[in-house]
C-alpha cells in the first residue's frame, strides 16, 4: 500500500509539475513478484489519479485566471481614479488664470471708429477661441466700449458691432454661439476718463468677460 | 464772455447772482446780443422786496437768456400802476412792464401786471392773479411768457421745462426742471448710466435707456405716477427712443439682428416694426412734426451722416455732406431745418442745415458740444457742453448771437432734451 500511495504521490506531483502530464509515469514498483493485478490496479487509479489532477489543475488555473483579472480590475479602477484627480488638480491651473498665459489678455483694443480685430490683437482672440471651443461648459460675455468722439447712442453702437465682431471671430474659432454673449457700454463705462488720447485709447476696445452670468 | 465786456449785462449777472439762492440747480451766464433787440424796462414790482423771490428778476432773466430783448434801466422811474406812467419818460424804450405784489391774509400773493407799449401808449396785456408763494416763479414765467409773444410775435418758453441726466460718480439721476434750471425733481436715481431721455409730446411721459438690466434697454416713465414700462430688452443694446408727434410711436434703435437698426414700436412695447436692415449703424431717429418722416445719424456711406427717410422706411436720402461726422439730429418744430452736432478737427460744434438751401450754419465755436434740441418755439437750442472740467448745459439762440451756459451745482450734465408747451 505504501508503495501505491507513494506511487500516485509522485504521479499527483508529476502532473503538478507538468500541468498537462499526459504521459504514464515511468516511475514503477521494482518488486516482480508483485502480482500484476495489483500493477494493474495501481495502473488504473493512476490513470484516475492523473484525471482528477488535471480538472484540478484546471480548476486551479481558472480560479487563478479568475483571481489576476481580479486584481486586474482593481488596478485599472485605481489608475482611472489617480488619472481623474490628475485631470482635478489641472482645472485649479486652468490656463485661464495662469499668468503667464496670452489667456490672461481679456482686452483688444482699436484705432479710433473702427470695430476690426487688429493684427496685434488677432492671438488674442485666437487663443481664447481655443479655449472655450475646448471648455464647452465655460461662457464669456463680450463687452464692447468706445471713446466720447462721437455721439453717446452712436458709441452704443459702435461699441455693439465691436462685441459683434469679436463674436465672429470665436465663432470661426469654433466656440458654440450658446457660450458667447454680447453687450455694449458705448461711451458710458470709461476706463479712462481723461479727453486725450491716452485715455482714449483705453476706452476703445471689446472686454472678454469671462465672470458675467 | 464777450458780453461781459457790455455793462448792461453786469446788472443781470448781479441780479442773478443774488437770486440764486442754496436751492437754485444751476449757476447761469450769458454770452452774445440778438441782431434786432427790443429795447424794453422790466420796472420793478411794487412790493416785490417783502417776496422770497423777485418776479421782475427773474422776468428781466427770462427775456434776457433769449437774446431778443435790450432790458433797459427803469433808472428810478418806478410807476407800478398805468396811470403813474409818464410816456415821455420812456422815449428809448419799445414797452414798459410795470406790476405788484401784495400778501394776502389767507398767505396767497396777488400779482398785477400790465406791458405796456411806450410807443402807442397803449396796454398791450396785462394779468392779475393770486398764487401761493412756492408759484411766484411759474407765475413770473408766465409773465415773461406773454411779453415774449407780444412782442416777437412767437409764443414764449419760459414756462416749458427740460429734462436732461446728472453723473456724478457712481449716481445717476435723471432730472426734470425749469427751462431756467429752477425746480429740479429727480425722476429716477440709479447708479447705472442713464442715456436719451425723450418728453412725450403732451410733456406727461418720458422714455429714456438705462443699464439696469446690465445692457441697454428702453424704457416709458409717466411724470404723474411715476410708473413706468419696458418698451424694449432684446439682445444686445435697445436705444435712442423718439416720440411720434401723435405720442403713438416711438422710433427705437435695436441691435438684436446684427448691425444698429430703427424700428417702431408702440409705447408699451407692443406692435415692433422694423424700418431699416442693412447691416450698418442706423441711429438717433428723430419723427419730423408731421410724423410723416425721420431724420437719423448714419455711417452707411463711410463716415457718419445724416439721412432722412418716410417714416414707413424704404430708401434713405443724405442731408449732409461737410465736416468730418455728424450726429444727434432733431427736427426744428416748424420741420423746416434740423439741428444737430457736427464733429469736425477735434470739436463737437453745434449746427443746423435748411431742408431748402441745403446749407450748414454753425451755430457755436465749437466746443464738447453735443445732444442739440430745440425750444418749442424754434428760437433757442439747448445742448450738452462741457466748460471748467465739468458738463454742463448751454443754449444758444437759433441765429446763433446769443449764447448762455447753466453750471450745476454738483456733477456732470449730459443728454438734455427741451420740453413742450405745458398744458395750462
Amino acid at each position: 500500500m505504501n508503495k501505491f500511495i507513494l506511487s500516485a504521490v509522485l504521479v499527483l506531483f508529476a502532473g503538478f509539475l507538468s500541468g498537462c502530464s499526459t504521459t504514464n509515469s515511468d516511475v514503477t514498483g521494482s518488486g516482480k513478484i508483485a502480482a500484476d493485478a495489483a500493477e494493474k490496479e495501481a495502473a488504473a487509479r493512476d490513470a484516475a489519479a492523473k484525471e482528477a489532477a488535471a480538472k484540478e489543475t484546471a480548476a486551479k488555473e481558472a480560479a487563478a485566471r479568475d483571481a489576476a483579472a481580479k486584481e486586474a480590475a482593481v488596478r485599472d479602477a485605481a489608475a482611472k481614479e489617480a488619472a481623474a484627480k490628475a485631470a482635478a488638480s489641472k482645472v485649479s491651473v486652468d490656463p485661464l488664470n495662469d499668468p503667464n498665459s496670452i489667456l490672461g489678455k481679456r482686452s483688444v483694443f482699436y484705432p479710433f471708429d473702427v470695430a476690426v480685430v487688429q493684427a496685434d490683437d488677432n492671438a488674442i482672440v485666437e487663443a481664447h477661441a481655443k479655449y472655450l471651443s475646448e471648455h464647452s461648459d465655460k461662457k464669456v460675455r463680450l463687452e464692447g466700449n468706445c471713446d466720447e468722439r462721437g455721439s453717446d447712442e452712436y458709441n452704443l453702437a459702435l461699441g455693439q458691432r465691436r462685441a459683434d465682431g469679436v463674436k465672429k471671430l470665436l465663432l470661426v474659432g469654433g466656440v458654440k454661439d450658446s457660450q458667447i454673449s454680447t453687450i455694449s457700454y458705448g461711451e458710458e463705462k470709461p476706463k479712462a476718463t481723461g479727453h486725450d488720447e491716452a485715455s482714449w485709447s483705453q476706452n476703445r476696445r471689446t472686454d472678454l468677460n469671462y465672470n458675467a452670468n | 464772455m464777450r458780453g461781459m465786456k457790455l455793462p448792461r449785462y453786469f446788472c443781470i449777472l448781479i441780479l442773478l447772482g443774488a437770486m440764486l439762492p442754496a436751492r437754485a440747480a444751476l449757476d447761469i451766464q450769458i454770452t452774445g446780443a440778438g441782431e434786432h433787440q427790443i429795447p424794453i424796462s422790466i420796472v420793478p414790482f411794487a412790493g416785490e422786496e417783502k417776496l422770497p423771490q423777485s418776479i421782475s428778476g427773474i422776468v428781466s432773466a427770462d427775456l434776457q437768456r433769449s437774446g431778443l430783448f435790450r432790458l433797459v434801466n427803469p433808472v428810478g422811474k418806478l410807476p407800478h400802476e398805468p396811470r403813474e406812467v409818464v410816456y415821455v419818460d420812456w422815449i428809448g424804450v419799445d414797452a414798459l412792464s410795470i406790476g405788484s405784489a401784495e400778501e394776502q391774509p389767507n398767505g396767497h400773493v396777488a400779482v398785477k401786471f400790465r406791458l405796456l407799449d411806450a410807443v402807442k401808449q397803449t396796454e398791450l396785456a396785462g394779468q392779475e392773479v393770486s398764487a401761493k408763494k412756492d408759484q411766484l416763479r411759474a407765475i413770473a414765467h408766465r409773465i415773461a411768457d406773454m411779453i415774449f409773444e407780444k412782442l416777437t410775435g412767437d409764443p414764449g418758453v419760459f414756462s416749458t421745462r427740460i429734462v436732461y441726466v446728472n453723473r456724478q460718480g457712481k449716481s445717476n439721476r435723471l432730472v426734470v426742471a425749469d427751462s431756467d434750471g429752477y425746480g429740479e425733481q429727480t425722476v429716477l436715481s440709479t447708479t447705472v448710466p442713464i442715456m436719451s431721455p425723450a418728453w412725450s409730446p403732451d410733456g406727461s411721459h418720458l422714455a429714456y435707456v438705462t443699464f439696469e438690466q446690465d445692457h441697454a434697454v428702453v424704457y416709458v416713465q409717466s411724470l404723474l405716477t411715476n410708473q413706468r414700462i419696458v418698451v424694449a430688452n432684446f439682445r444686445g443694446s435697445n436705444s435712442a427712443p423718439s416720440w411720434s408727434p401723435d405720442g403713438r410711436q416711438l422710433a427705437i434703435v435695436l441691435t438684436r439682428d446684427g448691425g444698429s437698426h430703427i424700428y417702431l414700436v408702440n409705447p408699451d412695447g407692443t406692435g415692433l416694426n422694423q424700418l431699416t436692415s442693412n447691416g450698418v449703424i442706423d441711429t438717433e431717429p428723430s419723427f419730423s412734426p408731421d410724423g410723416q418722416s425721420l431724420i437719423f445719424a448714419s455711417d452707411r456711406g463711410g463716415s457718419v451722416q445724416i439721412y432722412r427717410m418716410a417714416v414707413e422706411g424704404g430708401q434713405a436720402e443724405r442731408l449732409t455732406f461737410e465736416g468730418g461726422n455728424n450726429f444727434s439730429p432733431r427736427y426744428s418744430p416748424d420741420g423746416k431745418s434740423f439741428v444737430f452736432s457736427n464733429w469736425n478737427n477735434g470739436r463737437f460744434y453745434i449746427a443746423t442745415e435748411d431742408f431748402q438751401t441745403r446749407q450748414m450754419q454753425l451755430l457755436t465755436d465749437g466746443g464738447w458740444e453735443k445732444k442739440p434740441s430745440y425750444a418749442p418755439n424754434g428760437k433757442l437750442v439747448l445742448f450738452a457742453t462741457e466748460a471748467q472740467g465739468r458738463g454742463i448745459l448751454a443754449t444758444v439762440s437759433s441765429d446763433g448771437r446769443v449764447k448762455q451756459k447753466m453750471f450745476p451745482q454738483a456733477g456732470d450734465i449730459r443728454d438734455p432734451m427741451w420740453g413742450t408747451y405745458l398744458r395750462q
